[in-house]
């Protein structure tokens, strides 16, 4: 079982739930694919003990075949190859795809392809949370294919966790499209309702499975538990504005770390889940 | 020699257009007569993405040896630069008649960095930090 926690809006809890709930279902994997700031190991402290590099194939010219007929750059969608006649030829790192597109239609074979680096794949465990993060590089236009790569490293055999990157784009969907379940994690105001339904439009095209945790559930107003109610959408867990929380938080200490009662709580989420994911 | 005037339009009264890689089009001048001897509608307005690589490709191998505009991005910054065409500024002047003056008079104003960055094109969406926050 995949289930991933993810938000609209950044900032909701994301995090601190999905490692809560990956140190109370332990044995568990935990990825976080939010690879453009990764914090899970700010709360989880997993020892890493492998680092990968993650890289895409990336056109390189060999000008001695090169006729300069430009059916690379005419073929590319993205204006990712620049032909300079009579000069050079050169890919564009930043706009490129890796589609491997200008290599196929190249018909001087004059293009192959090499591997450009574009970040990094940590592996790490810590109290039988095997551990696994995504750090793009600074520059990269593009988060997704990072994020594409960190499924690769599942387990059938294991039950995996997924912290998403916020937002409900590109990043969002690579990272809950391999899901059996989403948790979404909003808060009670405008701000988090209406980035609650964005994400809702993708998990709703990929037809997912999913459930609300609502965090600083005390404070706002109840529109939430109204669109949940009207929309079906079951709510698994409300966390309050709780002082305790969040000064372990500040501590980097998630709640099923500091409380056993927030342990249970999320062990007993981890069970409602997969309740939901496959009924008895 | 040719050079290329982001311009809105082919007469000497057309303003100049501030932006290069989606520019409304480019007038071709030649150095010799100073005269407007065609006008480039800028395929790439509307580019997905690498409008400005694009544009600065299309130019290049139009042969232009020289490019007068408001600004140019970091990737084409980097085309020109490789295809050894001089970029100039149209910071002050307001038609393409000013343009070419400024040309003849020698008070252009090289371009020595790259100015804005990419956008996005059309519907595309990609930039990194899209719909975060």
């Amino acid at each position: 079982m995949i289930v991933s926690v993810a938000s609209g809006k950044g900032g909701t809890g994301k995090t601190t739930v999905a490692v809560s709930l990956a140190l109370a279902a332990s044995p568990v994997m935990l990825i976080d694919a939010d690879v453009e700031e990764p914090n899970a190991n700010i709360l989880l402290h997993a020892e890493r003990s492998t680092t990968k590099k993650a890289s895409l194939p990336f056109p390189a010219i060999d000008m001695k075949k090169c006729d300069f007929c430009e059916k690379c750059s005419d073929f590319c969608a993205f204006n990712g190859i620049i032909v300079l006649k009579g000069l050079k030829v050169f890919a564009v790192p930043e706009i490129c795809k890796s589609c491997g597109g200008c290599k196929m239609v190249c018909p001087q074979n004059a293009i192959s392809e090499e591997p450009r680096d574009i970040g990094y794949i940590d592996f790490g465990e810590r109290n039988r949370v095997s551990f696994i993060e995504g750090l793009i590089n600074i520059g990269e236009s593009s988060a997704t294919p990072l994020i594409r790569m960190l499924f690769d490293f599942t387990d059938d055999d294991k039950d995996t966790i997924v912290d998403c990157p916020p937002g409900a784009a590109h990043p969002m969907v690579e990272s809950t499209k391999h899901s059996d379940f989403v948790i979404l994690v909003t808060e009670p105001t405008p701000f988090g309702l209406h980035d609650l339904k964005e994400a809702l439009t993708i998990t709703t095209e990929l037809g997912k499975k999913v459930g609300l945790v609502i965090n600083r559930a005390d404070v706002g107003d109840d529109e939430i538990l109204k669109f949940a109610e009207q929309n079906n959408i079951p709510i698994l867990m409300k966390i309050p504005y709780d002082t305790e929380i969040a000064e372990n938080y500040s501590r980097g200490t998630s709640p099923a770390e500091f409380s056993q009662e927030w342990r249970e709580r999320f062990a007993r989420l981890w069970i409602k889940i997969q309740s939901i994911v496959s009924p008895a | 020699m040719l050079f290329a005037i982001a311009s809105a339009g082919s007469e000497m009264s057309s303003s100049l257009d501030p932006r290069f890689g989606r520019a409304a089009g480019f007038a071709i001048i030649d150095s010799d007569s100073l005269k407007i001897i065609d006008y480039i509608v800028n395929p790439n307005i509307a580019a997905g993405g690498g409008a400005g690589i694009s544009t600065a490709q299309m130019l290049a191998n139009r042969g232009v040896r020289a490019v007068i505009a408001g600004a140019v991005g970091p990737n084409a910054f980097g085309v020109l630069s490789s295809a050894n065409i001089a970029m100039y500024s149209t910071a002050g002047l307001s038609n393409l008649q000013d343009a070419i003056d400024a040309f003849k008079s020698g008070k252009l104003e090289a371009i020595q960095s790259p100015g804005a960055t990419g956008h996005p094109g059309g519907g595309m969406g990609a930039g990194s930090g899209m719909g975060r926050f």
